[in-house]
């Protein structure tokens, strides 16, 4: 025996009957092999990955009673747990949160049949859940603290009349850094190139993100979807990219660990990174003067939930007043509501310019959305360039 | 039924299994990659082959060579590193040799995101080490380590070694240690009777050492994700990408048909080798 | 041929810890000698082996080869060649390629490599397997390989640890044969170690038997064998009837109270002195106690005693005998011409014994 062969085909020679080489297939088997193949492809072609789903729930209206307990699917550290617990004990149902790090991957799930009862998905992707049939409708007038919500959720362009999402939190995207290594900042997207910070920025690695505000640098609408502006952007991106230190949504931490000079960031994440340093006046934020891109993350119920009564109830508990305070003051990001916008405004007190313009949310041009799957498409491609 | 017909029925669960949990996904991908997004974002299965031309776009060329590149020097540096390693403990590790083993694996216990997670917080400007550079006045400011090649590949290294350590620890192990008094024996250097005689009675090791490095850092993404900067983006962060951001399953399946086809050839050539088992390296 | 001295090992111990493998032990070996070193594992051969080829260092003491100290010259700049036990031929080259590995370290010339290689080859009576891997061959090649890989380097010593311990009988014995006539060919000094005496006896020049790591005795086979030195050399080297007894007289040995006639004792010996009398098996004589004398001769010591037990050895039978006085002895009775089987004996049967004096090794 060799020393230290590896043995693997030594053992399989040993075992007598069925060796390995009477599993070899002839040409004939192949042949047949590769025709069952292309068979079963023939045969799936035209499905969907998913298997499809019981909609049949589809067009009924969500009951805001106690049905069972509460599965809560979202983003990690975005809700108070003590808001769960209270909840739990009040209508005395068991709450139980599991986490997606990504909005695909938490349609993904749905798709598959997930059956989770609350989801928080952004405004662009409660159009498709709601294009797909994949989240239920309600009677906002069943959800009585949403009528201190910012009138603008009154019928967003994603939810018309509001039927199928509340909101849960809202931000802005702008340009965060050190106060104490940059200068020259101008309140333009420009800055993202800033040369007292080059080669210590970030950009949000998020294909609208970034596309985005190189479009709104061009002068371009923020989801152009014409080829030749978005040519444009990427040599801007590609420009960009030179003074870049990577791609990372981990703002609160490149800032706080002294990656990040400059950052792209959601104003959420700076609060954040505000609260973990001894001296806040360390980060400042801006938004820019050629756009402020808006978003909104709502609550929705998916067509899958075991619970949604329940589900609907406890969307009406997180927009009562006080557990809005709460959360804001926990999460850091400010809910359009009564209560949310009081604690935000608490919280950047010391810089005003985090906190966001309820104005900016009625300009829907500045909310991303590319509802044409071509253009999705050209996006997300055009991004893969700019990073591969 | 004669015994040995008997214990052959033992072999359909385990083939059933792999058939489910491995061919049938594989198929999947497979025919996915000939299909298209529908408007709703969702994969569908189809015969079209524009993913695959996509996939030979000139832009995706760089990443795949960064990839192998990338791949090649880690499989360098955990030789380099591992080699005298495994060698020190199955020569030399006596009574403690398991122990040792053990020692080496027992980091890997912790998952592989999380590891690269503490590497950020070593690596980072106001980092640890950098914290202790910088407090100890070898440098005024803090080197920029992390968001660089050298800190993904770092990554790299310190997430597959224990994948080259391992079989290179069995194959040393294994070695009857008089090869080596022979060589000297025969006039031989120590030098000369490490190239002549160690390494090529260890060659198994190496090899099987390599490959297990190489094909799963080829295509990760990890560590290019969370230590890496605008410029190390890898094959694994190209696919990734198609399917947690770009919602394009269809072209992701086809990035990674063409990923695994290629590493075929790789562990192909491997194999060849192995069961071959003669060629001398030197 | 020229007797100069090839090794001279002067009060060489090695230590290992607190245990002392080799203990203060001087030899000489002489240029074209076959020497062995004959003891039972853990005796100390083979760490006194491997200090020669450089392996070891000794602790104290000084090893001079061909006229030159060489305790601390590492094993790659010694002039000696090791056969080891298990061979340790490199997998991953061929055969000539493993004979060539030594030459090719000393850069000898490439034709001279080819030359010699194909001669070693020769040698060994492997011409026809010199592109074999050391895996495609059997046992016997293997170790034949193992030798034409040392001896091509043409060393002062070759050094063989047990080279013949891995084969089986028979394949041993004919390769006991070729080795001997492999040294006589090339007439290189052979150091070998072995725990088989009959290996020993049939191949060597001289014998080194050891024990504890000190060497007991160190003569010719025929000496060690019909003169050891002590009751551990004549109890290793072959079967021995050892009996208790005191020095009677110059001639004679009290065991219990039989008198038994010895050869001359020399002047170490006092009357009273403790001392064995071995007598080798093959020697001992024994009759049929109530027909005439066959097997046993005129000036035969004889004694009486009876058949305890027999095994019986295809070329002979080995019988132990109860003797009158009570004691055990060993006979090993050689199936000749004139002795058909072992049916003969039976167990319990009275039997005459005998033997001649001079064949009575006197051991204090």
């Amino acid at each position: 025996m060799p020393v230290g062969r590896v043995g693997w085909r030594t053992r399989f020679e040993g075992t007598g009957g069925a060796s390995v080489s009477d599993l070899k297939l002839n040409r004939k088997q192949l042949f047949a092999a590769g025709a069952g193949l292309a068979l079963a492809g023939y045969g799936i072609s035209g499905c969907t990955v998913e298997r499809p789903l019981d909609r049949s729930a589809a067009g009924d209206i969500v009951e805001p009673k106690i049905d069972g307990d509460l599965l809560i699917f979202n983003w990690a550290q975005y809700m108070d747990p003590a808001l769960k617990k209270e909840f739990g004990e009040k209508y005395g149902v068991k709450v139980s949160e599991v986490n997606f790090d990504n909005l695909e991957a938490m349609v993904t799930k749905l798709r598959a049949g997930g059956k989770y009862d609350l989801i928080f998905p952004s405004s662009e992707y409660v159009k498709r859940l709601k294009n797909e049939q994949l989240i239920r409708q309600f009677d906002r007038a069943e959800v009585p603290n949403a009528a201190t919500l910012s009138p603008y959720y009154d019928s967003p362009w994603y939810d018309p009349n509001s039927e199928f999402s509340l909101p849960y939190a809202y931000y802005t995207t702008g340009i965060a850094w050190r106060t104490d290594q940059v200068t020259g900042m101008t309140e333009s997207w420009n800055d993202m190139s800033n040369e007292s910070a080059f080669g210590r920025i970030f950009m949000l690695d998020d294909f609208q993100e970034g596309i985005g505000q190189a479009n709104l640098i061009n002068g371009f609408y923020l989801n152009t979807e014409k080829s030749d502006e978005l040519e444009v952007s990427k040599e801007t991106l590609l420009e960009q990219k030179k003074g870049l230190r990577g791609f990372s949504t981990n703002t609160a931490q490149n800032l706080v660990s002294g990656a990040a000079a400059i950052t792209q960031a959601w104003n959420g994440d700076v609060v954040n990174a505000r609260n973990q340093v001894d001296d806040p006046s360390m980060f400042a934020y801006e938004t820019c003067k050629e756009g402020v891109p808006v978003g909104t993350d709502s609550m929705a119920i998916p067509i899958t939930a075991k619970s949604p009564g329940t589900a609907l109830l406890f969307m009406n508990w997180m927009l009562k007043p006080e557990n809005a305070f709460r959360n804001v003051m926990w999460n850091g990001y400010p809910q359009p509501v009564a209560g949310g916008r009081e604690a935000f405004a608490k919280l950047v007190k010391d810089d005003p310019s985090i906190d966001v313009n309820l104005d900016e949310l009625s300009n829907t041009s500045m909310e991303f959305r590319l509802e044409n799957p071509d253009a999705r498409r050209e996006w997300t491609r055009l991004w893969t360039e700019v990073k591969a | 039924m004669n015994a040995s017909r008997f214990w052959n029925w033992f072999v359909y669960p385990g083939a059933l299994w792999i058939a489910l949990l491995f061919a049938v996904p594989l198929f999947l991908v497979l025919a996915l990659s000939f299909g298209h997004v529908d408007d709703l974002g969702r994969g569908v299965y189809g015969f079209q082959l524009t993913n695959y031309a996509d996939v030979f776009n000139a832009t995706y060329v760089p990443v795949l060579l960064r990839s192998v590149g990338y791949a090649l020097i880690t499989v360098i540096l955990c030789l380099g590193i591992g080699y005298p390693a495994a060698y020190f403990i199955a020569r030399f590790g006596g009574k403690y040799r398991y122990a040792l083993v053990a020692a080496l694996v027992i980091p890997f216990f912790v998952n592989y995101l999380v590891r690269t997670y503490a590497w950020v917080a070593l690596l980072a400007d106001e980092g640890l080490i950098n914290n202790a550079i910088v407090d100890l006045g070898l440098t005024q400011a803090p080197i920029q380590m992390i968001n660089t090649p050298f800190a993904v590949i770092g990554g790299l290294v310190y997430g597959y070694i224990i994948f080259m350590i391992l079989p290179l620890y069995v194959s040393i192990e294994r070695m009857d240690p008089s090869i080596v008094e022979a060589g000297k024996d025969l006039y031989g250097s120590p030098f000369q009777t490490f190239i002549h005689v160690t390494l090529p009675a260890t060659q198994p090791g190496i090899l099987a050492g390599s490959v297990l490095v190489f094909l799963p850092t080829v295509g990760d993404f990890v560590s290019a994700q969370l230590l890496g900067g605008p410029d190390t983006y890898m094959v694994g962060n190209l696919i990734q990408d198609q399917f947690f951001a770009a919602s394009d399953w269809p072209f992701g399946s086809a990035l990674t048909v063409v990923m695994m086809l290629f590493l075929a050839v790789w562990m192909v050539l491997y194999l060849r080798r192995a069961t071959r088992g003669e060629a001398e390296v030197l | 041929m020229e007797q100069s001295e090839a090794i001279r090992i002067d009060g060489i111990t090695k230590k290992f810890g607190d245990f002392v493998a080799v203990d203060n032990i001087d030899l000489e070996v002489s240029s074209g000698e076959f020497f062995s070193l004959l003891g039972p594992s853990g005796c100390g051969k083979t760490t006194m082996l491997r200090m020669l080829a450089g392996f070891e260092v000794p602790t104290s003491g000084s090893i001079v080869l061909n006229g030159e100290p060489v305790e601390n010259v590492p094993p790659h700049k010694r002039n000696v060649n090791m056969v080891f036990q298990s061979y340790a031929l490199f997998d991953h080259l061929d055969v000539q390629d493993n004979i060539a590995f030594g030459l090719k370290r000393r850069k000898v010339a490439k034709e001279e490599i080819g030359r010699r290689v194909g001669d070693a080859l020769e040698l060994v009576d492997l011409s026809t397997r010199a592109t074999a891997r050391p895996n495609e061959l059997s046992g016997g090649q293997r170790q034949r390989v193992a030798l034409a890989r040392a001896l091509v380097n043409k060393p002062q010593v070759l050094l063989l640890d047990e080279p013949l311990g891995a084969l089986d009988l028979k394949l041993r014995r004919q390769m006991q044969v070729e080795l001997k006539a492999i040294q006589r060919e090339v007439g290189i000094t052979f150091v070998y170690v072995t725990h088989d005496q009959e290996e020993a006896l049939s191949m060597s020049d001289r014998i080194a038997v050891m024990s504890a790591g000190r060497v007991i005795q160190c003569a010719s086979p025929e000496e060690v064998y019909e003169h050891p030195s002590e009751e551990f050399v004549a109890g290793f080297i072959g079967i021995s009837n050892l009996l208790q007894g005191k020095v009677e007289s110059r001639g004679q040995v009290r065991v219990g109270d039989v008198c038994l006639p010895v050869p001359d004792l020399d002047d170490s010996y006092s009357v009273g002195d403790s001392v064995q009398i071995a007598v080798r098996p093959e020697k001992v004589a024994v009759d049929e106690i109530d027909k005439p004398a066959y097997k046993i001769v005129a000036d035969m010591f004889t004694v009486q005693g009876e058949i305890e037990s027999m095994v019986y050895l295809g070329v002979g039978n080995q019988l132990t005998l109860r003797l009158s006085n009570g004691g055990r002895l060993v006979a090993l009775e050689q199936a000749t011409y004139r002795v058909q089987s072992h049916d003969q004996w039976k167990i319990g049967q009275p039997v005459k014994v005998g033997w001649h004096p001079e064949h009575c090794m006197v051991l204090k």
